[in-house]
C-alpha cells in the first residue's frame, strides 16, 4: 500500500466513522434503555477512533511529503480521485470524490479533535440526560412545577455523530455540489441541536431562526453555482482525471468576458457566446452569500447568538469551532473564482461583522452570548484576511480560533455546569478560587483570543504569546499591506486594529467579571467544584493547543501546513491581461516586510483594550456605568444589538406573519365557509334523495309485495283441499256456464 | 225411440255420476262416479251418431273414450292403492296435504 492510498484510506474511514456511530446508536435506542451509557461510549469511541486516524492521515503525509518548510510558496501537493459518479449528461458529470491537501488534513485533525473533546465533555455535562423523566427546569407547568420529559442522551449523540460526518465530508469534498450536500446537512444537525430543548419555546424559535437564516444564504450559493455551471461548465474545485476543474475555466470565462462591456447585464450572447464580467462577479458573490449565511456574517450573523439555546457542548463545536468555520473554509476553497470586487465586499462584510460583532460582546449580559458575539467577530476578521488576500492567514486564524474558542465554550461549559446552570454575567463572579483550573485555562484561552503578548521578549526565539496573538497579526499584516497598495481602502486597517482593540477588551472583561470580582451572595452559598475528569481534560489539551499550536508564529510548523495548500492565491488576475482590477494585491513579501509594524500596531491596541478592561472591571478605577453613560448612544445600539433583529422583524418576519395570517384567515372565512356550505348541501340532496328513496320507490315496491302477498293469502283459502269440493264447484260452473250461454245466445232454431 | 230420449237417459246418467263424485268420500266411489260421467258421455256420441248426420265418426269417438277411460281406470286405482299405504284410508276428504 502506498502512503497516498494510505492517507486517502484513513481520512475515508475517519469520515464514515462518525455516520457509523449515528446509526448505531440510533439502533441502540430502539433495545437499550434511556439509563445506559452506552450511545456516548459509541460516540466517543467513534470520533476517537477517527481523530486516531486524522492524525495518522497526517503523519504520513508530512513523514512522505518533499515539502520544505518555509516561507517559499511549496509544491502542490493534492490527492483527488472521484468514487462514483452521481449523474453524467454528455460532458457534463457530477462525480462523488475526494481531494486532500494539507489544508485538508489539518481540517480533519482540528474537526476530529474538538469533536473528540466535546464528545468526551458531553459524557459529563449531559449525564442527566440518562433518565427516564428529566425534569426541565427552565420550563414550568401550569403549577410552576418543572416540566418533565424522557432524556435524551442516544438523541444528542447521534446527532453530534452526524454534524461531525457532514463536516468532514464539507472538508473532504472535491465539489461544490457534494460540498453543498454536505452543507445542508451541516446546517440540517446544526438545526437538531440547537433546537435540542425542544420543549423550551426559545430553543425551538432559534432552531428555526438559525435554519431560515442559513437557507437564505443557500439561495445565493445555488445560484452561484448555476452561473458556474452555465459559464463554465464545472462544478469541481480540483482537476482529476484530467477533467478541467473551475480555476482553469473560470480563468478562461474571464478573459473571454474582457471582450464583453463590463455593463452588460444580458449574461450570454447566445448559447455560446462569453459570459459577462458582471455576470461573474455575481457567481461569486452568490457563493459568499452561502458563506456569510453559514459564517454568520453580517447582515445574516443574528441567528448564531440565538442558537446558544442549544447545549453548551454543542455551541462549542458546532458554533464556535467548526459548522461556522465552514463558511470560512469554503470562501477560502472557491477564492479562484472569486473576482476582486467580490473579494472586496467580502472584506467590508468581514470588518462590519468584526466591528459589530466585538461591540456587542463588550455590553452582553450572558456567558455564552459574549463568547457568540466574539466568534461572529473573529469569523469576521477571518474573512477579512481572505478579502484582502492574505489567504493562509485567514486559514491560520481559522485552526486556532477553533482551539481557543471551543476550550472558552467548554471552560463556560464548566462554569454553567459548576453552579447549576447560571449564565447571568451579572449573578455570576468570584470563581476562581473554588474553580481553579477552569480560570487557568479559560486565562489561556482570553489571553490568545485577545493576541496579547509581551512585546520585545523572546525565549529560544519564540515570542511571548499565544495561538491568536500570531495569526491575528497575519491577518493584521495582510490588511497592512493590502492598504498600503490601495490607500482608499484605509478605512479596512482602521476597522481591524479597532477591532484588535475591542477583543480584548471584551474578553478580559469575561474573564475578570467571572473569576476576579466579588462573590455574589446567592453563589457563596453554593457547593461549588470543579467537575470529574471528562469535563477538565477536554479544558487542559484545548488549553496547551490554544497555547502552543501556532509556535513559531508564521514561520511554524501550522502556518506552513496551511501554506502548503496556497497554490489558490488571488491575483490570479494578474494572468488576465489588459484590464485594470479595482484592487492591487500585495505579494507576501512585501507583507513581511511590515510584519514588525503591523504586530506592534495590533499589540498596543490589544493592551490598551486590556488596560480598559482592567481598570473597568479589575481594579475598578472606572465605573462601568459611568463607561457606558459616556457612551450612551452606543451602548444602547449594541445591547440592542443594533436593532437587526427588530428590523428583520419588523420588515421581514412582521411582513411574512401579517400575510400568513390574512391568508390564514381567507383559509378560514372564505374557502372554509364555501367548503362547508357545499358538503352541508350535499348533506341536504342526499337527505332529500334518502326521503325520496324511503317514502316513494320503497313504499311502491312494499305496497305491491304486500299487495300480492295478501292476494295470495285470500285466494289461499279457495284451495280448500276436498276434492268433493272442487268437483261440486266444477260443475256449479258448468251450470252456471250454461246459464249463461242460454241467456245471451241468440235464439235458438 | 228418438235422441231425446237417448240424451234423457245421458242427462241422468251424467247426473248421478256427479252425485256421485259429489257425495261420496270413498275414493272408490268417487271412481265409479266417474266412470258413470263417461259413460253418459259415451252415450251422447253414440245417440248423435245414429240419429245425425255426424255418422261412424260418433261410434270410433265412443271408442277412444272407452279406451281411455280403461287406461284412467288403471291409473286411479294405482293412486287409490297408493292412497291406502299412505293414509291407512280411502277418505278422499283425508288428503289435504298439498294445502299445508
Amino acid at each position: 500500500m502506498t502512503a497516498d492510498s494510505l492517507i486517502i484510506a484513513c481520512l475515508t474511514t475517519a469520515w464514515l466513522l462518525p455516520l457509523f456511530g449515528t446509526v448505531a446508536i440510533s439502533l441502540l435506542r430502539l433495545r437499550a434503555s434511556r439509563l445506559s451509557g452506552l450511545p456516548g461510549v459509541v460516540g466517543v469511541g467513534c470520533v476517537t477512533a477517527a481523530w486516531g486516524l486524522a492524525c495518522l492521515a497526517g503523519i504520513v503525509w508530512l513523514a512522505t511529503g518533499s515539502s520544505e518548510v518555509g516561507h517559499e510558496v511549496l509544491e502542490q501537493r493534492r490527492l483527488v480521485g472521484d468514487w462514483y459518479t452521481l449523474a453524467s449528461f454528455g460532458a457534463l458529470k457530477f462525480p462523488l470524490g475526494y481531494a486532500i491537501d494539507s489544508l485538508t488534513i489539518v481540517m480533519f485533525a482540528l474537526v476530529t479533535l474538538i469533536s473528540t473533546a466535546v464528545h468526551l465533555y458531553s459524557l459529563v455535562y449531559l449525564a442527566d440526560e440518562r433518565t427516564e423523566c428529566y425534569l426541565d427546569h427552565h420550563l414550568h407547568g401550569p403549577k410552576g412545577e418543572p416540566v418533565e420529559r424522557p432524556g435524551r442522551f442516544g438523541h444528542f449523540y447521534a446527532a453530534l455523530g452526524l454534524f461531525t460526518f457532514a463536516m468532514l465530508g464539507i472538508v473532504l469534498a472535491h465539489g461544490l455540489l457534494q460540498i453543498f450536500v454536505f452543507w445542508e446537512l451541516v446546517g440540517f444537525s446544526s438545526y437538531l441541536l440547537i433546537g435540542f430543548y425542544q420543549e423550551r419555546w426559545a430553543a425551538r424559535q432559534a432552531s428555526f431562526k438559525a435554519f431560515l437564516m442559513n437557507r437564505v444564504g443557500d439561495v445565493g450559493f445555488v445560484l452561484g453555482m448555476t452561473i458556474l455551471l452555465a459559464t463554465c461548465g464545472t462544478l469541481l474545485l480540483f482537476p482529476s482525471h484530467g477533467a478541467p476543474a473551475l480555476p482553469e475555466t473560470f480563468a478562461a470565462a474571464v478573459d473571454a468576458a474582457q471582450s464583453v462591456p463590463a455593463d452588460d447585464f444580458s449574461g450570454t450572447h447566445g448559447m455560446s457566446g462569453p459570459a459577462s464580467y458582471t455576470l461573474l462577479v455575481a457567481a461569486g458573490l452568490g457563493l459568499l452569500a452561502g458563506c456569510v449565511g453559514k459564517s454568520a456574517q453580517f447582515p445574516l450573523h443574528t441567528w448564531l447568538v440565538d442558537a446558544m439555546e442549544g447545549p453548551t457542548p454543542v455551541s462549542a463545536l458546532v458554533h464556535s469551532a467548526t459548522m461556522v468555520a465552514a463558511g470560512v473554509y469554503l470562501a477560502a476553497r472557491v477564492v479562484p473564482v472569486l473576482l476582486p470586487e467580490a473579494l472586496l465586499v467580502l472584506a467590508y462584510v468581514g470588518i462590519t461583522t468584526l466591528l459589530l460583532g466585538a461591540s456587542m460582546a463588550l455590553v452582553a449580559r450572558d456567558l455564552k452570548q459574549v463568547l457568540a458575539h466574539s466568534t461572529i467577530s473573529q469569523l469576521g476578521m477571518m474573512l477579512l484576511g481572505i478579502g484582502v488576500g492574505a489567504w493562509e492567514a485567514a486559514l491560520f486564524h481559522l485552526v486556532t480560533h477553533a482551539f481557543f474558542k471551543s476550550l472558552l465554550f467548554l471552560g463556560a461549559g464548566s462554569v454553567i455546569y459548576a453552579v447549576h446552570h447560571e449564565q447571568d454575567l451579572d449573578r455570576l463572579g468570584g470563581l476562581r478560587p473554588r474553580l481553579p483550573l477552569t480560570a487557568f485555562t479559560m486565562l489561556i484561552g482570553v489571553l490568545a483570543l485577545s493576541g496579547l503578548a509581551v512585546p520585545y521578549v523572546t525565549i529560544f526565539g519564540e515570542s511571548l504569546g499565544f495561538s491568536g496573538f500570531h495569526s491575528k497579526d497575519a491577518i493584521v499584516s495582510g490588511t497592512m499591506a493590502f492598504v498600503l497598495k490601495n490607500p482608499q481602502h484605509l478605512l479596512l486597517l482602521v476597522a481591524v486594529i479597532l477591532g484588535a482593540c475591542l477583543t480584548a477588551a471584551y474578553s478580559l472583561r469575561l474573564w475578570l467579571r467571572l473569576f476576579a470580582s466579588e462573590t455574589p451572595a446567592h453563589l457563596s452559598m453554593l457547593k461549588i467544584h470543579e467537575g470529574p475528569w471528562p469535563i477538565t481534560l477536554p479544558l487542559v489539551v484545548l488549553a496547551v493547543l490554544a497555547a502552543f499550536s501556532a509556535l513559531g508564529g508564521e514561520g511554524g510548523w501550522l502556518s506552513s501546513l496551511v501554506q502548503q495548500s496556497a497554490g489558490l492565491m488571488p491575483g490570479f488576475g494578474s494572468g488576465t491581461a489588459g484590464r485594470t482590477f479595482v484592487v492591487q494585491w500585495a505579494d507576501p513579501e512585501a507583507r513581511h516586510a511590515i510584519h514588525g509594524t503591523a504586530g506592534a500596531i495590533t499589540l498596543t491596541a490589544a493592551w490598551l483594550g486590556a488596560l480598559i478592561a482592567w481598570a473597568v472591571y479589575g481594579q475598578r478605577i472606572i465605573s462601568a456605568a459611568d463607561l457606558s453613560r459616556q457612551f450612551g448612544a452606543i451602548t444602547h445600539l449594541a445591547t440592542a444589538r443594533w436593532y437587526f433583529d427588530r428590523l428583520y422583524r419588523m420588515f421581514l418576519v412582521q411582513p411574512v406573519l401579517v400575510l400568513a395570517g390574512h391568508v390564514g384567515r381567507m383559509d378560514k372565512w372564505i374557502l372554509d365557509p364555501l367548503i362547508d356550505a357545499g358538503a352541508a348541501f350535499s348533506v341536504r340532496v342526499s337527505a332529500w334523495s334518502r326521503w325520496c328513496d324511503e317514502g316513494i320507490i320503497d313504499k311502491l315496491v312494499d305496497g305491491f309485495g304486500r299487495g300480492v302477498w295478501s292476494s295470495g293469502l285470500s285466494l289461499r283459502k279457495a284451495q280448500t283441499g276436498h276434492i268433493r269440493q272442487y268437483v261440486l264447484l266444477a260443475a256449479a260452473a258448468v251450470v252456471v256456464l250454461f246459464l249463461l250461454l242460454f241467456a245471451w245466445m241468440p235464439g235458438g232454431k | 225411440m228418438t235422441l231425446g230420449a237417448y240424451l234423457t237417459v245421458a242427462a241422468v246418467l251424467f247426473a248421478a255420476g256427479l252425485t256421485c263424485m259429489m257425495t261420496k268420500r270413498h275414493a272408490l266411489g268417487v271412481l265409479m262416479g266417474v266412470e258413470l260421467v263417461l259413460n253418459s258421455a259415451c252415450l251422447n256420441l253414440v245417440a248423435f251418431a245414429r240419429y245425425t248426420a255426424l255418422g261412424i265418426d260418433g261410434q270410433i269417438f265412443a271408442l277412444f273414450v272407452i279406451v281411455i277411460a280403461a287406461a284412467e281406470a288403471a291409473v286411479a286405482l294405482a293412486i287409490a292403492l297408493n292412497y291406502y299405504n299412505n293414509f291407512l284410508t280411502v277418505d278422499v276428504d283425508r288428503g289435504d296435504e298439498l294445502k299445508r
